[in-house]
């Protein structure tokens, strides 16, 4: 029985990555969501606008460091950030007024709005395709560890390592930034007080005098910043491959759905829901399990639960359970 | 007027397109491009009756497509004696059993209260986990192992290709089901959302288990009976007659006369089809549909079970998209799980990784080079094993190189969603946007092949009053 050793296993293996990925995926989910509530329909082209504002800051970053510019120890994709959520930004307010705008104006159902983002996805990932291409890049740059496995063996004299990456802790405090902002804007602002009324009830909003376009617009403009921030953000904790964003979007509408569809609350909990269930059944805990149970008694095999190329199973499964039990969603969005 | 003129206009500058390709590059390649727009037609009708008909809006296309190439592999392989002797049966059993727990769990959750539920899901997942470690991982094991380089999988049934069509039905059908099952009743994005996920899964297991399918190192050489193979025909005398009556060239002659014996049987499948779908639209129970899907309130209101009708449209729609991965399969020869790891689209037709696509055409013309290694009379619906040191015997090559041609127009599939979004965003009259968004992606590709009948709004409301007032 080694409890130091186990804990520090489960922090590096399961905690830490589990929490980045849940910060990513929570982001993500509260575009959506955010979409949902105000414009009232799922966003399919979610995804691929991570993968697109990605794409954007990816340049900025480039340009950037040609410039010589350089963030210190963190990457400088943070200072290219605001640069790809205005080009994101722009992308999303021109697709609203081109695509969108014509289809609400007529008040359609919303599945065809699905369908439309369907299209935009379509578009969006072939611009990300066409400006980028279709391989892997890696544009973190910076110290790759904040504390390196062989450091904290050193430091604490534990058999296991704990090896935190800088795009991690960067991943979570940023996650946490924007989310406060975030929560602050709409819970302080007037505006955002506006927007939420909105989302409640729209007739009563516009009787109010709430102009509708302002609402839409800083909708568009704030879904832009969270798509890009969390693209960003998974990109820097992987790698930028326009391919694998797309299949972001299964986690991220199961964690949507599982908070609730238009709850932001529920969609920060579904994200690191679905996260850690993700990271924890596909882990393999024999070598937790090595210290907390005596040799004799461990099982053979790797005490893997699911293997990790069935991870869209995981989140399936979750969206199931709750389309099953609960389909208002743990913080009780709308089924209908 | 318009809409009488449109569509043969449309129809002429598309059968242009296949004759400057003729004409200009080559007739097999233009044949092949027929032969997967029909099959690509053939699953848009299906899509049409799910996303048209009944606005329910399938996303997971790309799984049920790769479930009827499955079916394809089950029913044609050939029977594999030794599989059937290390595992199969066990593996079988193994899945019959999980199935009969997840039936089981279903049944007990839905009748007994919270606390007995939990515990009967309880004492099942240990079940199940039990029954996939001691019966399912070691025959698993046992069959992957036979053979890897060639075979590890359990092999087919050794059936006439063409019976796999219907299994292909059956299976996406069955899929359609389990999806529809949890997911109709609910908001209609729940079910756009279950079906990427059940989709991704679909995949996710066609590649990774080795044991059904021999996952990413793919199957080849999948019987094509009745059309005949072009080595067979190259050594068949009549041919050999027919191609010096024309004075063409045996291999060009073979290559094409295989690529029209595929449009041909293709076209009375979508014949078919668009027959049995149409029929479908004008009968009483298309009307029905409809007027479910453009009030689904009122139409449960007249006594119409709006939640059972659905499903059965959706399993019918679904199945008519595996039907059409079957002939996918069936045409390339080919099932290669990796490449159907797209978002809704037929990979070999587009724009995917340029990269990927010239590894594949390698892959194929390899693959080419080996069906042309076959013996003579070699049963054309069996899985003949090359021969070794016989090579490529001729007339195979070229088809190689259209490969490789075709993979060096990779934008097309961006533009054709190009198209999909422009016409979207650009229907001239707002009252007909509804129809037409949902009939859409049905359209833009039925439009090349198949001829669209435009159904207006207003025929449409008329037609739910209609049925309002018959109820």
């Amino acid at each position: 029985m080694d409890l130091a050793n186990a804990l520090v296993a489960f922090a590096n293996y399961v905690l830490v990555p589990a929490a980045s990925y849940g910060a990513q995926l929570a982001l993500g989910a509260l575009g959506v969501t955010l979409v949902y509530a105000i414009l009232r329909f799922s966003n399919f082209a979610h995804a691929d606008t991570m993968a697109l504002g990605t794409t954007f800051t990816i340049f900025a970053t480039w340009a950037l460091q040609a410039a010589g510019v350089s963030f210190g120890i963190l990457p400088t994709a943070l200072l290219a950030l605001p640069f790809g959520i205005l080009a994101t930004t722009l992308v999303l307010l021109s697709t609203d007024r081109v695509v969108y705008r014509f289809y609400q104006k007529q008040k359609v159902s919303p599945v065809i709005l699905m369908i439309v983002s369907i299209g935009v996805t379509f578009i969006m990932n072939g611009l990300t395709r066409f400006l980028i291409g279709v391989k892997d890049r890696d544009f973190a740059d910076g110290e790759r560890f904040l504390i390196s496995a062989r450091d904290f063996r050193a430091l604490t004299g534990l058999e296991e390592g704990l090896s935190i990456r800088t795009t991690s802790v960067v991943t979570l405090v940023v996650a946490l930034i924007a989310v406060v902002a975030l929560f602050v804007f709409l819970n302080r602002t007037r505006l955002g007080k506006s927007m939420r009324a909105f989302a409640d009830n729209e007739d009563l909003a516009l009787l109010s005098g709430i102009s509708p376009e302002r609402i839409v617009t800083v909708t568009w403009i704030i879904v832009a910043a969270l798509a890009t921030i969390a693209g960003v953000l998974y990109g820097l904790d992987r790698s930028f491959k326009p391919f694998t964003y797309f299949q972001l979007l299964l986690p991220i509408f199961a964690a949507a759905v599982v908070g609730g569809l238009g709850s932001p609350i529920g969609a920060i909990v579904g994200g690191f829901l679905i996260a850690f269930s993700e990271v924890g059944l596909t882990y393999a805990w024999r070598k937790i399990g090595a210290y907390l149970v005596p040799p004799d008694y461990l099982p053979d095999g790797m005490l893997q639960l699911i293997s990790t190329e069935y991870k869209f199973a995981i989140s399936f499964a979750i969206l199931v359970i709750v389309l099953v039990f609960k389909p208002t969603g743990l913080f009780g969005g709308t089924s209908r | 007027m318009k809409q009488l003129t449109r569509p043969p206009v449309l129809f002429v500058a598309v059968a242009l397109a296949y004759i400057l390709v003729g004409l200009l590059q080559s007739w097999t390649l233009s044949l092949t491009i027929l032969t997967d727009a029909i099959i690509v037609a053939i699953m848009a009708v299906g899509v049409n009756m799910q996303w048209g008909f009944a606005g329910l809006f399938n996303v997971g296309i790309a799984g049920f497509f790769a479930l009827g190439g499955l079916a394809v592999v089950l029913v044609s392989q050939p029977v594999d004696r030794n599989a059937w002797a290390t595992g199969t049966p066990q593996i079988i059993t193994a899945l019959l059993l999980l199935v009969l727990i997840i039936a089981a769990g279903v049944k007990g959750v839905r009748r007994l209260t919270m606390e007995w539920a939990c515990l009967l899901l309880l004492v099942l997942a240990v079940l199940a986990w039990t029954v996939m470690q001691t019966l399912y991982a070691p025959a698993v094991a046992a069959v992957e192992a036979l053979t890897p380089a060639a075979t590890g999988n359990i092999g087919g049934m050794g059936l006439p290709v063409i019976l796999s069509w219907p299994a292909a039905a059956a299976l996406a059908g069955i899929a359609a089901w389990v999806v529809a099952k949890i997911s109709l009743g609910l908001r209609s994005d729940y079910l756009a959302i279950a079906t990427l996920g059940i989709s991704q899964i679909i995949i996710a297991i066609m590649m990774n288990e080795d044991w059904l399918d021999r996952g990413v190192k793919n199957i080849i050489n999948i019987g094509r009976w009745p059309v005949p193979h072009e080595v067979a025909l190259q050594q068949s005398d009549w041919f050999i007659a027919l191609a010096q009556f024309f004075q063409a060239d045996i291999r060009v002659a073979s290559s094409i006369f295989v690529g029209t014996c595929f449009v041909v049987l293709f076209s009375v499948v979508l014949l078919l089809v668009v027959l049995m779908s149409e029929r479908l639209l004008n009968s009483p129970w298309g009307r029905m549909m409809r007027a479910i899907r453009d009030n689904p309130v009122a139409a449960e209101a007249m006594g119409k079970d709006v939640k059972k009708r659905q499903l059965h449209i959706f399993v019918l729609g679904s199945s008519i998209i595996g039907i059409a991965g079957a002939l996918y399969v069936m045409r390339h020869g080919l099932l290669s799980p990796g490449s159907y790891n797209d978002a809704l689209h037929v990979p070999d037709l587009g724009d995917d990784d340029h990269r990927r696509i010239r590894k594949q055409s390698r892959r194929d013309s390899r693959r080419l080079h080996r069906d042309a290694a076959l013996g003579p009379g070699g049963k054309s619906w069996s899985n003949a094993r090359p021969v070794p040191g016989s090579h490529d015997a001729g007339g195979t090559g070229q088809a190689a190189d259209h490969r490789l041609g075709r993979a060096d127009a990779p934008s097309a599939g961006r533009y054709r969603s190009a198209g999909c979004v422009a016409l979207c965003a650009k229907r001239p009259d707002p009252r007909e946007a509804q129809c037409q968004g949902l009939t859409l992606a049905g359209k833009t590709i039925l439009v090349a092949v198949a001829p669209a009948r435009p159904t207006s709004r207003h025929s449409e409301t008329r037609l739910v009053n209609r049925s309002h007032h018959r109820a």
